[in-house]
């Protein structure tokens, strides 16, 4: 899992992961557990949020058989990391999908929304 | 024998002001909170006007975390509970047996603003918090966090009702012995494109003013805000040595079962005949009633046919004012607002007036105070709330003993 720490875009993800749940870098730790950092399951969605605008990518559910949908930070990193894989393949190799108008260009949605939506903007600004 | 309830916290943001103090001054001013909406763009507004709260910063209430989590109407909850609850040390209070009920508040902006990403702009994704900043359901609970309520905790659907409905089950759970305190009333953040768009359509707004009662009165003023009140049992209340502002007398509450937006005279009159009957008051005990009084042609007019009905040859001299003249019809907070007032004009000897008076109505005979505060000593106060889909509630309060 370690190995997910070493791609250079880990430290952005992790960089999005503190700033949304207020806990230092430094403990974030591939293998420290959403669970023993106390990580509420809002604040890891709303970093998960962040990530998939930041990337502008759909990061998919996991789904459990039991407990979260992340055990440990480095299991959440590497998610995002074989998402943004997966992405960049489909990225790199267009189907020519007419019927389909989807933007060659990333979307702003965050922008978007901030722009449109004032508390967002506040809160960008506090 | 079921227990007596007082009103020992009051709370309200509107147009007016930001606290009750701001309120009452405005209101023994005839300050008007309705003008031009600048919070959004209105150009596309058939009717540009509202009651706003336009210098509301949220940023010196709510850490940025918290902000995140708040549609504006449960910042305007928030706001307003905080006012009721000072001066209350919760430590000291049965947690479980206090109670939040809060009208209805939507998360119409919240929802307008995602709906437009998605459908506007294309977006991918949505704030996750959307939801839980959406369900109307929201700003009681985070009243109920903001100071550990651990008792019920639910919101009250009832249209322009709702924050009545909420108030009338507050002080029924507390009359029964089930609950000590309840934290109730309503808050409402609607000045959105979607919703004032929506309004638009049914050709009931205002174009320049609310004028209750007047000849020329032309539909009603959307405002935003939220009235709160802490009900407390008087027995409970005097233990602690409370403030009592006013005491909760009684609550009438009915439905027209006719139609869906146009009001009725006999089941506006049947819930006031019902809320003096639940607080054991004769018509002749009431001085004054803040009125529905949506300055809609019609809503005025089958309004006082149902004062006329209840308080006969009295209804052409009883005080009936409309605080929406002011601070606009704030919709499912309209009743905790109004509330608030009523509680006001008792506690300080002040008939509220209806603002934008210019002409009498023959189909509205009442001394509806036109336009000037007066000095007057109350005893009794009736607040109506007759809601679309004929959903009615009128709250009876009374001065403190």
């Amino acid at each position: 899992m370690s190995d997910a720490y070493a791609d250079p875009r880990a430290e952005e993800i992790l960089a999005i992961i503190a700033n949304e749940t207020r806990i230092d870098r430094a403990a974030l730790l591939p293998d420290a557990t959403i669970d023993a950092l106390g990580i509420a399951s809002l604040d890891l969605t709303q970093a998960v949020f962040e990530m998939e605008t930041r990337f502008d990518i759909e990061i998919p559910v996991v789904v459990h058989q039991e407990g979260a949908e992340f055990a440990t930070i480095g299991a959440l990193v590497a998610h995002v990391l074989a998402t943004l894989e997966r992405a960049n393949s489909t990225r790199a190799q267009p189907t020519p999908t007419p019927a389909q108008p989807s933007p060659t260009q990333p979307r702003p949605a965050l922008a978007v929304l901030k722009a449109s939506h004032p508390d967002a903007s506040r809160q960008d600004a506090a | 024998m079921r227990s007596s309830v007082a009103i020992t916290g009051l709370g309200s943001i509107s147009a007016l002001g930001p606290d009750v103090p701001a309120l009452l001054a405005s209101l023994q001013a005839g300050r008007c909170g309705i003008g031009p909406i600048a919070t959004i763009d209105a150009s596309r507004l058939a009717v540009p006007i509202a009651a706003e709260i336009g210098d509301f910063d949220p940023v010196p209430h709510f850490d940025r975390r918290q902000l995140l989590m708040l549609d504006r109407a449960s910042q305007f909850a928030l706001v307003a509970a905080n006012e009721a609850m000072s001066g209350i040390d919760v430590a000291t209070l049965d947690r479980e047996r206090c109670g939040v009920i809060l009208g209805a508040a939507i998360g119409q902006t919240t929802l307008d603003a995602a709906y437009l990403s998605l459908y506007g702009h294309d977006a991918a994704r949505l704030p996750p918090l959307t939801v839980p900043r959406g369900m109307p359901s929201a700003a009681a609970s985070h009243v109920a966090m903001a100071f550990g309520l651990l008792g019920p905790c639910f919101a009250t659907a009832s249209a322009c009702a709702s924050a009545a409905h909420a108030i009338a089950l507050a002080a029924g759970m507390i009359r029964a012995g089930q609950l000590d305190l309840v934290v109730c009333g309503g808050a409402d953040a609607s000045i959105c494109l979607g919703y004032l768009k929506a309004w638009d359509a049914l050709r009931v707004l205002s174009a320049d003013a609310c004028r209750p009662f007047s000849r020329d009165r032309s539909g009603l003023v959307i405002g935003e805000g939220a009235g709160i009140l802490v009900l407390e049992s008087t027995a409970h209340a005097k233990a602690r040595g409370a403030t009592i502002h006013a005491e909760f007398l009684g609550a009438g509450l009915g439905a027209d079962a006719g139609d869906i937006t146009a009001p009725s005279a006999e089941g506006a009159a049947r819930a006031m005949r019902a809320a003096l009957r639940d607080a054991d008051l004769a018509p002749d005990d009431v001085d004054y009633v803040n009125a529905h009084g949506t300055a809609t042609r019609l809503n005025d007019r089958t309004e006082i046919a149902a004062l006329h009905a209840v308080f006969g040859a009295r209804t052409a001299h009883l005080a009936v004012s409309s605080s929406k003249s002011m601070h606009g019809h704030c919709l499912n907070a309209a009743g905790g607002l109004e509330a608030v007032v009523s509680v006001l004009a008792l506690r300080e000897r002040l008939l509220p007036p209806t603002i934008g008076f210019q002409q009498a109505d023959p189909d509205c005979e009442i001394d509806c105070v036109p336009n000037t505060a007066r000095r007057a000593e109350l005893r009794v106060a009736l607040s109506n709330s007759f809601a679309f889909g004929g959903l009615n509630a009128v709250l009876a309060f009374g001065r403190a003993a």
